[in-house]
């Protein structure tokens, strides 16, 4: 496909475009799930084609076709140029790129055994052994594990002169009991909700996961919750659960530091951001000294790890916030020039017919010093909140609410009493702010989050958040009546 | 028009070394011109065909799908999807792929749709943008095309297809601390207003600039029909499909029959109603079928595919979604019944609430009682004695929603058609009491 890729930019190089690129991208996943005692679905999804972007008089232009010919590519390139002319009638400023050194390079994730090598009935076995595995509870009426395997292939070639070949490899499972009385559901999963974690990496995840082995647990706390009380209304010190810190990071920090979002170009959609520009030279104070987040495209086995972003960036590793303070956005060649500054490698695209959209990497917590036996032992009368369940925050990401599946009463050092439909809602500084621990990195795990949406056609990106638990203080919880 | 599509269906089946084959081919154009700042800053185009195939062996399922429609692309799909039913274990409740039934006739296409050029989005795009530049405002929103064909046939018999087309535009428009938002969709390009849009979300913005604070608490609310659909799409996704009701975590579980709302709220599904998005079959190739969710306050039911009616022992009602993707049937073509009020006269009746034009990030805080929190966005406003006084800063609510549709008050006369979750819906404004707000944010 690096023929096509290729015929596709010398096309549009003879256009008299200002700039102009060619994504071949073929994504292939496979996914299943077993549910009570059978499988539900075993589904195979290969989606291929090319999507041309053009830069003319100042406007973008795209166009996308799944029909892999020079034809249909030709008519494509013609028009992705169209499309680019009919924008300059809104007579707005015209977009200029950061440069780039274009590049030739090739990448495959790192992996030890194939996931699309390993065997259906293998797979399968896994997870019919985990979810039987989550039978030993009669309330526990649904029982379901899951499985992804999933691979894209990108070929960029740019008017510039890159050539870069990328193939990326993920897998992901996990388990899920769902308790049911009359009139109450209550869910519990390992190792996180929704079809559980994700990570680049080889089929060797899905074993090293061990689903059946935390089976038992998993429904055992599904059932106990259905007689748990609900988690009183207060104000409450909280040590959130890894993957749970996951999410709020994903929200609270990942979307707005997005330079598009920042910048408008997301208003009729997700959003704003509160992070305007200012704040970029003014030493903000995002977050207590002690948190310290980088925006990580090169760290292992994350969902945002890869060579080269979507315009032929390379990968890197930024410092979002040091010692609490706000240094960096994640932008795009388009949008960095705004804040004099260069593509930080942010731009992907949800496969071929998609636009590339400036998107979270692995946004991570740097690890602290704490031992999570010594952080809970401090922590007498918080509350241990595990698994996310719910989420929502407004439209500049300022105000949020996360429900969770489970909390635990913090007695003695220990996890003790659970609560039921544990919420807990905040400001995103004020947050931050009163973040005073983090684990550190023998608690440090990379949560995939591959559902991320954003942009108009929607696009879902895969992306990761590097976390391990953190303590905050005066948090209120307990929104749910 | 669907031909082409049919005819990769009926070559795939007549290939097929399964039991029982499905096949749901699905193609079309789709474009959307996307402004923000006052500019267009994306603009897109997309053609594309896909072809899922359903293999059944014995009652072992594989599903496979893919585009690439070249005659290898469709003999390799065929056979992945049969090599994923070979290799593994039976679905001892799998009743099998439906028969054909007889399908109604929709009007869900235009030929509009094929003459909105990127030259015409753009000049509608402008034709929101130059208004709210004249008034120092800002605008950002989308002006966008599809045109579609779905073809569903499998090897017992079944053989539909349809066209579908969409034109929507909407508009988010801001000025310092106002913002406003309108927005309209519909298969008949001629039935969007696009200088409408702009001129409500201009009006909307430019009535909400600088915002006052106000207490959370239970307040009394009008809210605009996006807003309603916002609520009503996320609790048919909570409690309308039949994989939930049967799983005993629809909040419709055990409660049929029972009168759970205000006698004023009728909430149904039909499909065949050309005041939607009309479909006139789902993705196994079955009619669709009107099926009441809420008649009068009173929970009625759910829908149902072939796989979850034959568990139910029912039939299905249409309401099957795309083979492999686990969610089970959902509603997607919902109707809302008018009231009699209309928002102007829900205003006069409020000694003090809020008037709310839509939320934003709702999701489930506790399914089983059909809790959802959210924040409301774009012109939000303050109603005291009759009359609507004063922008106020946004509010998260948590809230019941079977509470909420029981403390309904009254809804308008008019309704209109929505963009929502689970596909557009039809919806009038609701004044709802007591609608409980959590906390406030800080715009």
């Amino acid at each position: 496909m690096k023929e096509l890729a290729s015929y596709a930019r010398d096309l549009v190089s003879g256009m008299r475009v200002t700039y102009g690129d060619a994504r071949y991208v073929e994504t292939r996943s496979e996914n299943i799930e077993v549910k009570n005692g059978a499988p539900r679905s075993v589904t195979s999804r290969v989606s291929r084609g090319i999507g041309i972007r053009v830069l003319a008089d100042g406007y973008w232009g795209f166009a996308a076709t799944s029909t892999l010919n020079k034809r249909a590519v030709a008519k494509a390139c013609r028009e992705a140029l169209k499309i680019a002319r009919a924008g300059s009638r809104a007579k707005g400023t015209p977009i200029t790129l950061t440069p780039v050194t274009p590049v030739v390079a090739e990448y495959v994730t790192p992996y030890l055994e194939d996931p699309f090598k390993v065997s259906l009935e293998e797979k399968i076995g896994i997870l019919l052994k985990a979810e039987a595995a989550l039978g030993g509870e009669a309330s526990v009426k649904v029982r379901q594990a899951f499985y992804q395997g999933f691979e894209r292939r990108t070929v960029f070639a740019s008017t510039e002169g890159a050539l870069i070949d990328q193939r990326i490899v993920q897998v992901g499972g996990g388990i899920t009991a769902t308790a049911v009385a009359e009139g109450d559901s209550q869910v519990r999963s390992y190792p996180h909700s929704f079809r559980g974690n994700f990570q680049s990496t080889g089929f060797e995840y899905l074993r090293e996961l061990d689903l059946a082995g935390h089976a038992p647990r998993v429904a055992s706390e599904a059932a106990a919750l259905l007689s748990a009380p609900t988690l009183p209304e207060g104000k409450r010190t909280v040590v959130l659960e890894g993957g749970q810190l996951g999410l709020q990071i994903h929200e609270s920090i990942g979307h707005p530091i997005e330079l598009d979002r920042v910048l408008g170009m997301e208003a009729a959609y997700a959003g704003t951001s509160f992070l305007t520009l200012d704040k970029l030279t003014s030493d903000f104070r995002y977050a207590s000294p002690i948190v310290n987040i980088v925006a990580d495209a090169t760290a292992p086995k994350g969902l945002g790890t890869f060579a080269y972003d979507d315009e032929g960036v390379s990968a890197e590793r930024i410092e979002v916030i040091k010692d609490g303070i706000f240094r960096n956005y994640l932008m795009s060649r388009e949008t960095a020039g705004v804040v004099g500054r260069q593509s930080n490698g942010t731009m992907r695209a949800d496969g071929w017919s998609r636009i590339p959209l400036i998107r979270m990497t692995n946004i991570n917590i740097v690890p602290g010093t704490w031992r999570l036996e010594d952080l809970l032992a401090d922590s007498d009368g918080g509350l241990y909140l595990a698994t996310n369940r719910a989420w929502s925050i407004d439209n500049k990401r300022l105000n949020f609410q996360f429900g969770t599946e489970i909390a635990y009463e913090i007695e003695g050092g220990k996890l003790g009493k659970i609560y039921k439909n544990p919420t807990y809602t905040g400001i995103t500084p004020e947050f931050w702010n009163s973040c005073d621990a983090v684990c550190n990195k023998d608690y440090w795990i990379m949560w995939g989050t591959p559902n991320c949406g954003k942009g108009q056609p929607g696009q879902t990106a895969r992306v990761s958040h590097g976390t391990a638990p953190a303590r905050f203080r005066n948090v209120r919880v307990g929104v749910v009546k | 028009m669907t031909e082409s599509l049919r005819k990769i269906a009926a070559n795939v089946i007549a290939a097929s070394k399964a039991d029982q084959t499905e096949v749901v081919v699905s193609g079309g154009d789709s474009a959307l011109t996307r402004f923000a700042g006052n500019t267009i800053h994306q603009n897109v185009a997309e053609e594309n065909v896909s072809v899922a195939v359903r293999a059944i062996v014995g009652k072992r399922i594989g599903v496979a799908s893919s585009n690439d429609i070249s005659p290898r692309g469709l003999k390799a799909l065929a056979k992945t999807a049969l090599d994923i039913a070979k290799h593994q274990p039976e679905t001892p409740d799998f009743p099998g792929l439906p028969e054909a039934k007889p399908t109604a006739q929709v009007k869900a296409y235009s030929d509009g749709i094929t003459s909105v050029s990127p030259a015409k989005r753009a000049s509608a795009a402008v034709s929101i943008i130059k208004p709210a530049a004249k008034k120092g405002a800002i605008a950002s929103g989308t002006i966008s095309t599809e045109y579609g064909e779905l073809a569903i046939a499998n090897s017992l018999g079944v053989d539909v297809a349809y066209m579908s087309s969409a034109f929507e535009a909407s508009a988010v428009i801001e000025k310092g601390s106002g913002a406003g938002y309108a927005g309209a969709i519909s298969w008949e390009p001629s039935r969007v207003d696009v200088k409408r849009v702009g001129k409500t979300a201009l009006a909307k913005c430019l009535k909400s600039v600088e915002p006052i604070g106000i207490e959370a608490g239970e307040y009394t609310v009008v809210l605009e029909p996006q807003a309603v659909a916002e609520l009503v799409a996320y609790m048919a996704y909570m409690g309308f499909g039949a994989q939930d009701f049967l799983e005993g975590t629809s909040f419709l579980t055990s409660r049929i029959g029972q009168k759970i709302m205000s006698e004023s709220v009728s909430i149904w599904d039909d499909g065949l109603d050309e005041a939607g998005m009309p479909a006139p079959f789902d993705y196994e190739g079955v009619p669709k079928q009107r099926v009441g969710f809420i008649e009068g306050g009173v929970a009625k039911g759910v829908v149902y595919d072939t796989y979850f009616a034959a568990k139910a022992g029912k039939t299905s009602t249409g309401h099957a979604l795309p083979a492999g993707y686990g969610e089970g049937p959902l509603p997607t073509n919902i109707i809302m019944a008018a009231g009699t009020s209309s928002i102007e006269e829900m205003i006069a009746s409020t000694e003090r609430g809020l008037l709310v034009t839509r939320f934003h990030y709702v999701n489930i805080a506790d399914p089983a009682n059909a809790v959802l929190t959210g924040l409301t966005r774009d012109g939000t406003f303050l109603i005291t004695k009759g009359k609507v006084r004063r922008p106020v800063r946004n509010l998260r609510f948590t809230e019941s929603m079977v509470k909420a549709f029981a403390s309904v008050e009254a809804l308008s006369k008019e309704r209109s058609l929505e963009p929502a979750m689970l596909g557009a819906m039809v919806v009038p404004a609701a004044k709802i009491e007591r609608f409980r707000f959590s906390g406030t944010t800080e715009f």
